[in-house]
Order: structure tokens, then sequence, then C-alpha cells
């Protein structure tokens, strides 16, 4: 550790030498700590942090002066006051406060670093290095952020050590200055010992406040980034090929633990979950949008959640409060009957975390029944749902950074039967968008769906007859080929997937299918959303990447409703199973920064609460009561954790100084003189005590079975050994014999 | 008076006064002193903390109790270096008053285990004192062991003194708070008058001619041994018993004296009188020159009794200076009795043997 | 420090001359023989003084030598003489005068013409038992002579060392040094003698009793008396020397030792601590007196009883003065050994 340090100075220390190149490489360390911490927290622009990395190396390397010009110092001052006045009015336009105030600080570090002869530039140094880190906490959530306070916090106080030497040497003058430098780099052995014993005794506060302070005000739900990553596919319209470029993105976007009985044992590693955000009813020049004519339903909030369901009523009854309320698992929801779909309540109930993709859509697998959005925190009332046309979600008034919330929605499927039982029903008007074409379409389109679809009764066989077509037919690909054609403008792409590459990826198949069945007047509508989810068997939780993106097909069924249908051949409707590189590491780490975001970021009133509660201390209205069942083992095990401590440092402490037995005869025996006020003087040898007792008068008796026991232990004690250092235990018993008739003298 | 000579009787020590703050921090026999740069720390974690309530952000309240135990550490690890720390000074080279001497500091780790970090020991600052020590500061010294440390000394005023009065002080770990102990022993150290440049050749001239033949001076000394004879020696010297024990020439040899005895003369006086404090420097000087440069045998007479008989060497030296050191001055049990004399100041001079 | 050594083995023996192991021939029987020979040859010749002559054995036994202070005439040199005739060999007293020369002390190189060589005449300083009597008379060139002597065990006289007989033992005595003419031995010289001792008046009955028998003198008659009361053989002084140096010390008592020496180092009130020489000095004394008294091991009463006497005169008291210092620094290190606190 020292040695890395030592030669770590060596090359980043500058050009100074013993202590002061100690001293200017650990505040250049942390201050490189902060500063890369708000750089991964997007807190500071790059290109500042690229030009402070610059300056700072410049400014390490250059011969520093003995002391700074006075026109130096002026320039720097001017230089200040400028970026000052700079950022101010940056942060006035560009609404960036932050990041304009961290660039400053970035300037203020790299000043320091150009003028940092005294001990008090490195203190300010400490100091901004410390800012930097509060600003990096309050807008960092993930997991890289302890990783590197523990490694500032040990370099910062080993800096705070090493500069509070140094200007020790400031103070008293240049002889102890000269000591300093001398000694210090000589005694580094025991400076970092002691650094890191305060450091460690820091991290324990830390960690104490952080688990038994009391969160007296409202906690920020702050699950991972605040700064939003936009995600394609879920805006107003969205043109065709976006997902071809996502398709290989391993970020995860969304954790999902499921709250309804059975867990991965009923829902796999692998659920095929569609998970449905955007949806769109009309299609022109190669884009999906969507019309004022779509289908709108309503979003109703009861007991908690916001429950999905039209003029006629809800969709389904809420008969217990959801997760956020009350912690409940099992079925919150009794769906209101349809008949004719025997699979109506088969329900899945999944709490969902997601990250901030840039969009207010909320995801949920089949049909959606109800949401529950869990609010930033107690007092904000805001993160309201509203519904939006094709049984979207919204989440009003959304907020930047991740959002979490519960959906519970209808996953069981209509049979084929029950599908046939539907026929061939004449489409009302009110559905009109979902037949709506692109007049720019040619009649081939049509007629290969007439063709494909021959023969087709009913609405379901001319479902599947497409479907089934687009499958055999057509091939996956990633790539985008268009044709001469669509390149020249001739043909929609559609129609270039279907007649001339005959090759595409899940949004042509998606498209093609609902453009077809469209053409032999079967209502359908196009929906982007993600399809599958990864167990992550470490977390316990599902999660759902960005390669997971994916495009499919909704018909609708009258009563039964919109039922949905894939496409796209099973090989390319997800990116594969694992993430593409270290698949068990990307686990382990997504598992822990889920349990970091879970238990430390979302640390709360309540889980404090639990914590306690699981020390053995409740709160039983304003008063904490003590539970000594459970307090007692707690109690117990710090207590034998003190006492092992105390023991093995007794015994280390033993090994170098063995109490003789002889030695524990005579302390036995002083102490019962010093009851009878007799005891022994601390200078004085026991043939000297028991030679001032008789002089002083003691009990005769008393005096000669002292003097006997005097020369016998002194004998003993001090005498000569065998080889191993023992004496014969014959004297030792004859001793004790002596002691004893001491003891058992007539005091008086 | 354009520099002010601290007077030889009125106190050099005065308390201090000392702002508001510090004097509540260091009352009951605390000792804490909070630093600019501590200061700004306890803001700092006040904002911290306060942004931490405010906000329920938790990594806020770990940073905040990080800073809290930074705050405590630096408390409880300040008060146990100052605590296992003992103090022994002394001075190391004759001391003369308002000229430095060399001083010896022994810091010792009063316990066994443990490191003693960022020590000082420094002179009191709450004391206004014309003494002063240049303060010594120990990176860092092993459990039970001892670190020797040197500096100096500068006592204003002649006699039997203590030691400026002492703290052991601590900044440990990072400056941000002054942890103080005082140092409870306070040597007493014994300081010569003060010392001043003297032109002997002044004293030597009004002696000329009275002296005696070369030849006999070398003589006059006192007997210090025998030597073999060497080629052109006096023949007078030649110690014969011995030569004729040795069969081999042996001649008597005897102490050199440059210059005959001297007896100098101070005039009787109280202490803290300038025009006396003055002469027992003009004497102390005197002897210092004539006993260093002259090697005359000198010796002392104040007021009519002869109180040192002249001699030469170090030892005699002190003896003469250890005179000088308490004459004059009260509760000084070196003090001759001399009630009769009369207190007004006299220039010194010297008289003859 | 170097007696920091003493801690690292029990086992170590410490003594001034170089150690040698105890031989398996030494009879505890015979040596506690001839110790009370010594002792009732002395005693027979010096009355009143059993405790200065159990030091004086003690210090024979250590091979130390001994600086016996005191105003003439208390019988110094009665007891040098009495040791002398305890302990047979040979003996040489030397007068010291201020014109003695180092050559009368130590001898000299006389032409031979019939050898035709120079033949080297030993001086008084050639025996087992040299009483250098009042040695501050001396000049200090003679004085070092004396000292070198002493602490080397051998004498060089133009470049040739000549051996000195064993045992060698020095008894030198030293007027108070306030007398006039004296050359009083400097603070580093005292430190060559093991101990020193003072005489004092004899008590009043034992002086009354002197008067009415008109002394005990060195006279010839009861020298030759002695003598075959004596050991008879200064081997005998050998084998006890060797024998002492093989007497055990606890690491404890010598931790002891040393913590007491240390703080005459640091006490404010002494200038001049005890040396290391002077630590080893003490132990040896200690050892000797264990033997003496019959022990197979150092005792605190060993070290305690002898801290005066080894120790008193290698300190120098702080205070300034001319008076008594001997006295005092005695003082010093008895408040010293009262403020120690001794192993357990």
């Amino acid at each position: 550790m020292i040695r890395l340090l030592e030669n770590l100075s060596r090359v980043l220390g500058g050009r100074g030498h013993g202590m002061v190149r100690l001293r200017d490489t650990l505040t250049l360390l942390q201050a490189a700590i902060a500063v890369l911490c708000v750089t991964l927290a997007h807190s500071a622009s790059y290109w500042a942090v690229g030009v402070a990395v610059l300056l700072s190396a410049w400014a390490m390397v250059r011969p520093l002066p003995e002391a700074s010009t006075t026109l130096s110092q002026r320039l720097w001052t001017v230089g200040i006051v400028a970026a000052l006045i700079l950022s101010g009015v940056r942060a006035f336009y560009s609404n960036e406060l932050l990041i304009a105030g961290v660039d400053f600080f970035l300037l203020l570090v790299v000043q320091r670093l150009f003028n940092r002869q005294k001990t008090r530039e490195h203190m300010q140094l400490l100091m901004i290095g410390a800012m930097l880190m509060v600003i990096a906490a309050v807008v960092d959530a993930e997991l890289r952020y302890p990783f590197l306070l523990a490694l500032y916090l040990p370099v910062a106080t080993l800096g705070l050590l090493v500069v509070h030497l140094l200007s020790e040497g400031e103070r008293l003058g240049k002889r102890v200055a000269f000591e300093v430098d001398r000694y210090a780099s000589r005694q580094l052995e025991r400076l970092n010992r002691a650094a890191l014993q305060v450091a460690l005794i820091a991290a324990g506060f830390g960690v104490a406040t952080f688990l038994f302070f009391p969160r007296f005000g409202a906690g920020v739900f702050l699950r991972g980034n605040v700064l939003s990553q936009e995600s394609v596919g879920f805006s107003e319209s969205v043109a065709l090929g976006g997902f071809g470029t996502i398709k290989s993105d391993a970020t995860v976007v969304m954790h999902l633990q499921t709250l309804d009985e059975g867990g991965v044992q009923a829902h796999g590693s692998r659920p095929t979950w569609h998970l449905r955000g955007s949806a769109f009813d009309q299609y022109q020049d190669g884009r999906w949008g969507r019309s004022t004519a779509a289908q709108k339903r309503d979003l109703r909030p009861t007991r908690g959640y916001y429950v999905t369901g039209d003029a006629t009523g809800d969709d389904a009854e809420v008969i217990a409060w959801p997760y956020r309320h009350s912690g409940s698992t099992g079925q919150t929801l009794d769906p209101r009957p349809i008949p004719g779909y025997a699979a109506h309540d088969e329900l899945l109930r999944v709490m969902v975390t997601m990250e901030d993709i840039g969009t207010d859509l909320l995801f949920a697998a089949g049909q959606p029944l109800a949401y529950s959005v869990t609010p930033r925190s107690q007092l904000d009332s805001r993160n309201k749902l509203g519904a939006d046309v094709d049984g979207q979600a919204r989440v009003l008034d959304r907020r930047s950074g991740p959002i979490q919330y519960e959906f519970v929605s209808r996953v069981g499927e209509p049979t084929r039967a029950e599908l046939q039982a539907v026929g061939a029903p004449e489409v009302p008007e009110n559905l009109d968008a979902y037949l709506q074409l692109d007049p720019r379409l040619s009649e081939g389109l049509r007629e290969l769906a007439e063709e494909v679809t021959a023969g087709a009764d009913t609405r379901v066989e001319k479902v599947e007859a497409v479907e089934q077509y687009l499958l055999r037919n057509y091939a996956y690909t990633l790539d985008q080929p268009l044709s001469e054609r669509v390149r020249a403008g001739e043909l929609d792409p559609i129609e270039g997937f279907l007649f001339d590459t005959k090759a595409g990826h899940c949004e042509y198949f998606a498209s093609a299918m609902a453009l077809m069945l469209r053409e032999v007047g079967v209502p359908t509508r196009n929906v982007n959303g993600f399809y599958g989810a990864h167990y992550n068997p470490i977390g316990e939780f599902y999660v759902v990447r960005q390669a997971d993106a994916h495009s499919w097909v909704e018909v609708y069924f009258e009563d039964l409703g919109w039922v949905t249908f894939d496409p796209t051949p099973p090989a390319g409707r997800t990116a594969g199973d694992d993430a593409p590189l270290f698949p068990r590491l990307s686990e382990v780490g997504d598992a822990l920064r889920d349990a970091y975001l879970e238990y430390v970021i979302d640390y709360d009133l309540e889980t404090q609460l639990e914590v306690l509660e699981n020390f053995g201390v409740k709160r039983e209205g304003r008063k904490l009561e003590l539970d000594w069942q459970r307090f007692a083992p707690w109690l117990v095990g710090a207590g034998s954790i003190v006492f092992i401590v105390l023991l093995g440092r007794r015994l280390l402490g033993r090994g170098r100084h063995v109490e003789a037995p002889e030695v524990l005869i005579y302390r036995k025996l002083l102490t019962t003189m010093q009851k009878r006020e007799r005891g022994r003087h601390e200078h004085e040898s026991a043939r000297a005590w028991a030679k001032r007792l008789r002089d002083e008068g003691a009990p005769a008796a008393e005096v000669e079975a002292l003097s006997r026991f005097a020369t016998a232990y002194e004998l003993l004690r001090f005498g000569p050994r065998d080889a191993e250092g023992r004496v014969e235990p014959a004297r030792v018993v004859e001793l004790e014999r002596l002691a004893k008739a001491v003891r058992e003298s007539p005091s008086e | 008076m354009a520099t002010r000579k601290p007077s030889e009787l009125e106190p050099v020590e005065r308390q201090k006064k000392l702002p508001l703050i510090r004097r509540m921090l260091t009352a009951y026999g605390r000792s804490l002193e909070i630093t600019k740069a501590g200061w700004l720390f306890i803001v700092l974690t006040l904002a911290v903390g306060f942004a931490a309530i405010n906000s329920g952000a938790n990594l806020l309240h770990v940073l905040f109790g990080c800073q809290i135990g930074l705050i405590i550490a630096s408390g409880m690890l300040s008060e146990n270096m100052v605590q296992r720390a003992r103090v022994q000074r002394r001075v190391a080279s004759p001391l003369h008053a308002g000229s430095r001497g060399a001083l010896v500091v022994e810091l010792t780790n009063g316990r066994d285990a443990g490191d003693m970090i960022s020590i000082s020991v420094e002179d009191d600052d709450r004391i206004e004192s014309a003494d002063r020590t240049e303060p010594v500061f120990a990176v860092a010294v092993p459990g039970g062991k001892a670190a020797t440390m040197h500096t100096s000394v500068t006592m204003s005023r002649r006699g039997l003194h203590a030691l400026p009065k002492a703290v052991v002080a601590t900044r440990f770990p990072f400056g941000l708070f002054v942890k103080r102990r005082e140092v409870s022993t306070r040597e007493r150290v014994l300081v010569y008058p003060r010392i001043h440049d003297v032109e002997l050749a002044p004293m030597f001239d009004d002696r000329r001619g009275q002296g005696e033949a070369r030849g006999a001076r070398a003589r006059a000394g006192e007997f210090f041994g025998l030597a073999e004879y060497r080629e052109g020696q006096e023949i007078q010297r030649i110690h014969w018993p011995a030569t004729a024990r040795l069969g081999k020439p042996v001649i008597q040899e005897f102490e050199a004296r440059g210059e005959t005895e001297r007896v100098l003369y101070l005039a009787p006086g109280v202490g803290g009188e300038p025009g006396f404090e003055e002469a027992v420097s003009d004497v102390a000087s005197q002897i210092v020159a004539l006993l260093r440069e002259g090697r005359v045998a000198t010796g002392l007479r104040y007021g009519d009794e002869l109180v040192v008989e002249p001699d030469t060497g170090p030892a005699h030296e002190r003896r003469l200076l250890e005179f000088l050191a308490l004459v004059g001055l009260p509760h000084t049990h070196a003090q001759p009795a001399k009630a009769a004399s009369p207190p007004a100041p006299a220039p010194s001079g010297e008289a003859a043997a | 420090m170097a007696l920091r050594l003493l801690n690292s083995d029990d086992n170590v023996d410490v003594s001034i001359a170089k150690p040698t192991p105890a031989s398996p021939t030494l009879d505890p029987a015979r040596l506690d023989r001839d110790l009370s020979a010594i002792r009732s040859v002395v005693r027979g010749q010096i009355h009143g003084k059993d405790e200065i002559i159990d030091l004086a054995l003690i210090c024979l036994v250590a091979r130390g030598h001994l600086l016996i202070e005191d105003i003439p005439g208390v019988g110094k040199s009665t007891l040098a003489r009495a040791l002398a005739a305890a302990i047979g060999g040979t003996f040489s007293r030397i007068q010291f005068t201020s014109d003695l020369l180092p050559a009368d002390l130590l001898g000299v190189n006389v032409w031979r013409a019939t050898q035709e060589q120079f033949e080297f005449r030993q001086g008084p300083i050639f025996a087992n038992l040299v009483l250098a009597d009042e040695v501050n008379r001396a000049p200090p060139r003679t004085q070092s002579a004396l000292l070198e002597a002493m602490a080397e065990g051998q004498v060089s006289v133009d470049g040739t060392s000549h051996q000195l007989p064993a045992p060698f033992v020095v008894i030198a005595t030293q007027n108070p040094e306030e007398h006039h003419g004296t050359y009083p031995l400097p603070e580093s010289q005292r430190d060559r003698f093991l101990l020193r001792l003072s005489m004092g008046y004899a008590s009043a009955d034992i002086e009354a009793a002197l008067l009415v028998s008109g002394g005990v003198g060195p006279s010839p008659l009861t020298e030759a008396k002695s003598n075959a009361e004596g050991l008879g053989a200064p081997t005998a002084l050998l084998d006890l020397q060797t024998a002492a140096a093989g007497i055990h010390l606890h690491r404890d008592l010598a931790g002891y030792a040393q913590r007491v020496v240390q703080t005459t180092r640091d006490s404010p009130e002494i200038r001049l601590g005890v040396s290391t020489r002077g630590a080893l000095a003490w132990v040896a004394a200690a050892r000797s007196r264990a033997l003496i008294e019959g022990r197979p091991a150092v005792l605190i009463d060993d070290l305690q009883e002898l801290a005066v006497p080894a120790l008193a005169h290698r300190i120098v008291p702080a205070q300034a003065g001319s008076g008594d210092q001997v006295a005092l620094a005695q003082e010093l290190v008895r408040e010293l050994i009262a403020s120690v606190p001794v192993p357990v």
C-alpha cells in the first residue's frame, strides 16, 4: 500500500520531494476521485473535464515556482471572476445550474493545482473535493458511488493528515518544517495506519448515521439516474427501422418483481410477456401514428389503483390495496367476467422499476387492468396517471428520473375456439380507424392479402392465415435491406419487405401483418413494447433490456377485446437470453445494483423502523420500547465480540508477560497485608518490608512468618532456574505454605 | 525607552485576554480550540446535515455521518495524543539572560501501545511572557518510546526561574481542532547574568609595568608536575631527587598563568534596579572575558567580602556566574547576608587582590 | 541503552572484567571457608567497621577497585593492609605526592650493561593489592597512569605492555576535596572505581578501646600472623571472583537496575547520570554481595544496599555549589532508591 503510494507520488507528485510530493499526490488523487465521481454522474461538461485534466497535468509536470508571482495571482483572480460571471450567465440561460457550478469547481481545482505552494491551497483542494463528493452524492444513485466513496475516504484522510503535518511545519517555523519533512516520510507507515483508523471511524459513523439517524424529511424515491436516456419506439409517431439499432443494447430498462403467487416457478425464467407501451392506428408514408378516432378507455382511481374501464364500468373491482400501501402480494383485483372468455381471470401482478427512457408511458403485459404508481415522496402528489388512446397509460407531469409502479393485467388469452366463436362480424363504424390504409399502398398488397386469406371464413382464420404466411415465408434480419423500388420511392417499405427483400425485423413483420389484415377487413393496431424478461436468480427479479424492444399486432375480437398476435419468427423476438458480454457477471452486477437501490438509496423511515424492530426496538405510539427477547441476542453478540477482542488482547499481552505462580502467591499476600494496613511500599523488597514491619512493631508471629516467606520468595523469584525457566513445584508449594502461615497468623 | 527591557522585579508572565469563544471553549479546564479550517469544516458539515435532513437523501446521511465521525475522531484522537504525552525539558547549555540557550525536550509516549502522532511542545500562548522557548514538534512517537528534540530557550532575567509555561498541543489528525494540556512540571533553571562583549586590552593596560619578570612568571603558577628535561630548558627547574631516582634529567613544570590574580568588585545593590543589574552584567561579562581569553585567575568581591577566591577553570567560572546570577535577588539561599550594605546602585569596579 | 542487553538473556554474565564461565571445580564449601577466613583476618585488625569490611570484600570479589574517601587517620591504610594480608599475595603501598611521576608508579626500562639490553624494572604497581594512598595529592598525569593501569590490567612503558598480576586490586584513598594542594579525581576517573566508601570515625567505645590498646598498627608480627590465617594464595580470590561472576541475576532485577540508572539520567537534580559502566559495576557488586552472603542469586536488597557506594560517586548533582557534594550525591541516590518501584 505504502509502496504503491510512494511510486504513485513519484509519478504524480510533480517536482517536489518527500512529504511535499506526497501531499501533492494525495490532494491531486482525492480531487481526481471527486471529479471522476461528478463526471460519472453526468454533472460536469465533458469538455470542461477534459480541459481540467489537461491543465492539471500541466500544473503537475511544470516546475513549481517558489512562490506565485503577483502578476499570475492577478491573472488568476481575473480569470476566476470572469469564470464566475460566465457560469452565472450560463446557469441562467441554459438552465444547467448544477453543471455550470461543477464546471466552475473544476476551474478552482486547476487554479489550486497551479498555485499549490502553501498548505492553504491543499486544504482548499480537499474542501473542494468534499464539495464535489457531496454534489455527486445528491445526483448519483448508482452503485459506483459507494465504491468511489470508499476509495475517496482513505485518500482524503491521509491527505488531510499530511496537509496537517506540513501546515504544522509552516505554523511553527522553518526549523520544525525541516524536521517534519525529514521525519514524516520515515514515519509514513504510522501515518498511514492513523489515517486508516480515522477513515474507519468516519466510515463507521457514516454507516451508523445512515442506519439509525431518523429520516424526518420526506424520503425521495430515486431509483437510478435522474438524467434520462432517450429510447426509440415510444414517441408520438414512429418511423420504421428504429428498432434495428437498439436490438444489441443490453442496458437494463426495467426491473420486474412479480407480486402474485407463484413467482419464478409459475412464470419460468424466460416468461413470454408482451409488455405493451405505445400503440398506433394510423399508417402513413412508412410511419405509424395516432388518429383522433382511436379508441379511448378511462383510467379511474380506486383504492390506490388506477383501474381501466369504460362508460359501462370498471374492468375489474379492487379487492385489496396495492403493494405500496400494504405490501400486499397475491390477488388484489377481481376482473369483470367476459362471456365466452374462460381465461379472463388469469392475471399477472408485477412491480416495475423503470429507468427514465424518455417516455411517460407505462408498460404492462397483456391487457392492463390497473396501475399504481409509487410517488417520489410521501408529500409528492404528482405522478398522476392519465389514460391515452389504445389502452396506453401515461404519467401526467412526469419528472425526470426512474419511476416505480405496479400493474395488474390480464395475461390469459382466449382459446382458439373462443376466438372462432366470434366469427366474422361486421366492423362497426367506430373502429374505422383500425381499418385505415395508406392510399399510396399498391393493389399488390390487397391481392396478396386476399390470396393468403382465401378460404378463411372467420376473423381468427384470417389472422392465423396471415400470421402463418409471414412466419413461413419471411426471414428475420436486423439489417434493413431496402429494395431498389423502396429507395426510389416507388414502393412503401412494407411492400418492399413483402415483395422484394422478404426479410426484415419485428417492425416489418408486425406492420405487414397489420396492414394485410386491414386489407381484408380485420381491425388491427400496431403495438410497440418489450417482449419477454430475463430472470436474475441472484437478485430474484426479472430484467428487461433495451434489446428486448419489440413490435407486434393486436387484433380486435369484439367482446373479447384486443388479442395479441406476433408474426415475428420466435428467433427474432428477443435478442437472445443473456447480456452479450459476461452474462453471469452482468447478472451479479445487476442484482447488486438493484439491492443497492432498494436498500441504500431507497432506505427510508419505514425500513429504518424495520431494522430497529429487528434489533428489538419497537415503536409503541410515541414511545420506543425494547423487546428484550429480540434485543438480548444482539446485546449478547456485541458483548461477546468486545469480550473476545479484549481477551485476545490480553492473551497476546500475556505472551510477553507471564505471571509466575510465585508472583501470584506474593500478590495475594500483598493484598492481604494491605488490608491489614501493613502493606509494602513500592520501592521495598519483600525482605526489606518484613524488616520494616519488625521495626515498626508489627505482631511478632506475623513478622516471623513474613520474614520466612520473604526469604523463600525472593530466592525462588530471582534465583536461578532450569534451562526452561521453571522452578521446582515443591518449592512453590512450600512458598504457598509459608504465605498461608502469614495470612493465618494473628493480625493483632 | 525604545526597547522595553523587562524590569527584574515585575512579573514577566501575564494572562492574556482571550477571545470570547476561546474562553468558552477553554472554561472548566477543558482545552479545545477550533481552527479556521475547523470552523469551515463544521459549517460544511452542518450544511450537509441540513441538506440531508431536508431532502432525506440517504447518501447525504452517509456523508454527514462521515463528517461527524471525522470531527469526533479528531476530538478523541487528539485528546488521546495529548493525554499520553510526557514532557521533560532540560537546559543543555549555560543560559544567560537575554540570549539563547540550548534546550532539550524529551517527549515520551506514556502508553505502551499506540503511536503518538503530531505533537508539539510550545509556549502557552494564553500567557504573555518575556521568556520564550522555540516550539518543537514530533511527527510520531511509538508506544512507550521517547523522542528527544532540540530547541532553544531565551530567558529574560537572571536568577533562578522556571522555564516558560509550556503546553503539549496537538492538532491531530487534521488541524481542525487544537487540544492542549499544560505541562505540569516547570523545571527551574539558573539564568546567568546578561553578557556583552568586553574589550580586554584596557584592563591589562593599567597593569602594565607592575608585572613580574617573564622568567619568574613562568614559575608563578601552581606546581603542575614533572617532565623529562629537554634541551634548552632552565637548569634551575631540574628536580634533582627525581632525576636521581630515574637516572635521567627531570624538570618541574608549573601551571602557566598569563596574568596575575585579579579580584573584581561589585558594589552591593538590590536586584531589579537598572544600575545594579547593569553592574552585575558588566562584572559577569568581565569575568567571562578574563577567564576565557586572558586566563586570569579571577575572584569576586561583593561589598567588603571576598565572596569567591581567585582561581581559573570552567568550574570556577560557573561558581562566579552562579553567584552573580543570584546576587541581590530576594528569596535566594545563595544570597549572602548583606543587610547593612547600602542599596544605592554603584558602578562596578575592580580591586587588586 | 547498552544495559538493555541485560534484559535479553538471563544467563548472560555481567561483570567488569571479562566473564569467566563458572568452573565446576568451585566448591561452595571451600568458597565459604575462604570468605570467612578473609573476614576474620580483617576483623581481627579493624574493629567496629564490619560493614566497611564487607563492602571492601565485595569490591575485591567483584574484581573492582576501591576508593576510600575520608579525612586522614581513620584507618584507611590499616584496612588496605588488613585486606592484603587476608588475601595473601603481594602488597605494595604507594604514597602519592605532588612530585610522583608515572614512571615512579609503573616502572622504567633500565640499561643492563652486562646483557647489553634494556630491562624493565617493575614499579610498585606490580602487586596483587596496591594501596594508593592519598591519590589526590599526585598530579593529574600520575593519576591517569594509575587509572589506566586499573582499567587495562596492564602497563605500557616505551611501547611494551607488561601484564599486571592477577588478582589486581587497587585501593585508593583520597582526602576530601577541599584540602589545599590537591588534585581531586575528575568525575570520569572516579567512574573507574567500583565502590566508594567513607570510613568515618570509629564508634566511641571502640575508639576508647583503641586508645587503651595503643592502636592496632601494621606491625610485621601481626602481618605474618594473619597471613597464616588468611587464604595463603591469591588464587583463592580468583576463584571467588569467578564464582561471583556466575551468580544468577534475574532479568527483572536487571530491568530494575536499568530503571534506577535511567532515572539518574533523567532526574533534573542530577547533572551527570550513571554511565553504562557504572550500571555494570553496580550489578557486579550486587553479585559479589550475594556470593558473600551465601546466596545463589542476586536479590533486590543486594542492589539497594549497594546503590550508594556503587552509584553515588558516579553522579554529579545539578545544584551548584562547592559544599559537600559527596553527601548530596549520596542523598540523591537514596531518594532514587526510595522512589523507583521494585519488581514484585
